[in-house]
């Protein structure tokens, strides 16, 4: 999952070398800490929101094949 | 022209690496075989070859490297996705349309086709980001979700217009991604006492069916 969320943030951001995911663990859930570059957050956030609602809605679909709930979270 | 000279045993062999070396797929660089070079092998033994060629980029590859790049980016997403799955990528003059075969159809569609949507819009974007020029619509498929839900949207379109119509009330449906929505208005263009328009922002953006 951790991988995903890298591969798809990194696409997008002018500073991929600077793209971190902490993934804490649970027994049902598994939170996704998403850190980008300051000038890179839009980028991913999108007008209204619609980037990040995207690339939850796929790690969304991703995680009911392993029947777990993934947060995502954008640090800053 | 960008190009890069590669050399092998075999042409082949020279283009691979020169492939490598320009990160270019085959169909996007044109190949020029330079010189062959042999060399007997001491005391005739082991004919050696060696090829020299000379590969360059093609200026006019973008149609070929939007259809390439987004098909990599899409299996590469689906692999990570933990998704089992074959892409087949097909260009039309205006679109590329990226088709998914796979069991897990179901999954990837999601509600009302909110998944493939997504995985659609991030497409976009990631291939855009590549620093190629964006000319084409790419169009994600499975299963032919797309063709069965414009049926779904056709008909919508004609049953809310005829209520239109009766009613004289207009209607608002729910938001839809753009491809949708040009359904939608294309669909009741022709009515003749019936409008179309596009309300909202982003996300929000949906069709409102008037009466004229």
């Amino acid at each position: 999952m951790k991988e995903l969320v890298e591969y798809i943030v990194k696409a997008l951001v002018d500073k991929p070398e600077d793209v971190r995911v902490n993934e804490v663990k649970s027994e049902k859930t598994v939170i996704l800490e998403l850190k980008v570059d300051q000038q890179d957050i839009g980028k991913v956030i999108g007008k209204q929101g619609r980037i990040i609602k995207a690339i939850r809605v796929v790690i969304n679909a991703a995680a009911a094949k392993s029947m777990t709930r993934v947060v995502l979270e954008i640090l800053d | 022209m960008k190009f890069v000279e590669g050399e092998g045993k075999t042409v082949d062999e020279a283009v691979e690496k020169a492939l490598k070396e320009l990160g270019a797929l085959k169909d996007e660089v044109q190949v020029e075989v330079m010189e062959e070079i042999e060399s007997k092998g001491l005391f005739g033994f082991g004919l050696s070859k060696s090829v020299k060629v000379k590969v360059s980029l093609l200026e006019n590859n973008e149609s070929g490297n939007l259809k390439s790049k987004s098909k990599e980016i899409l299996s590469r997403i689906l692999e990570l996705m933990d998704i089992k799955a074959e892409v087949i990528a097909k260009e039309t003059k205006e679109t590329v349309e990226l088709e998914i075969r796979t069991e897990d159809a179901a999954i990837l569609i999601g509600k009302r086709g909110q998944t493939l949507n997504s995985l659609q819009e991030l497409i976009t974007l990631m291939v855009n980001k590549g620093g190629v020029e964006i000319r084409k619509r790419f169009v994600l498929d499975t299963e032919d979700y797309r063709r069965r839900r414009s049926e779904v949207l056709v008909n919508l379109a004609q049953r809310s217009a005829q209520d239109v119509l009766k009613t004289r009330q207009e209607i608002e449906l729910e938001p839809m991604i753009p491809q949708e929505r040009y359904i939608i208005h294309s669909t009741l263009q022709d009515y003749p006492k019936i409008m179309t328009q596009s309300r909202g922002e982003g996300i929000d953006r949906r069709v409102v069916i008037l009466p004229k």
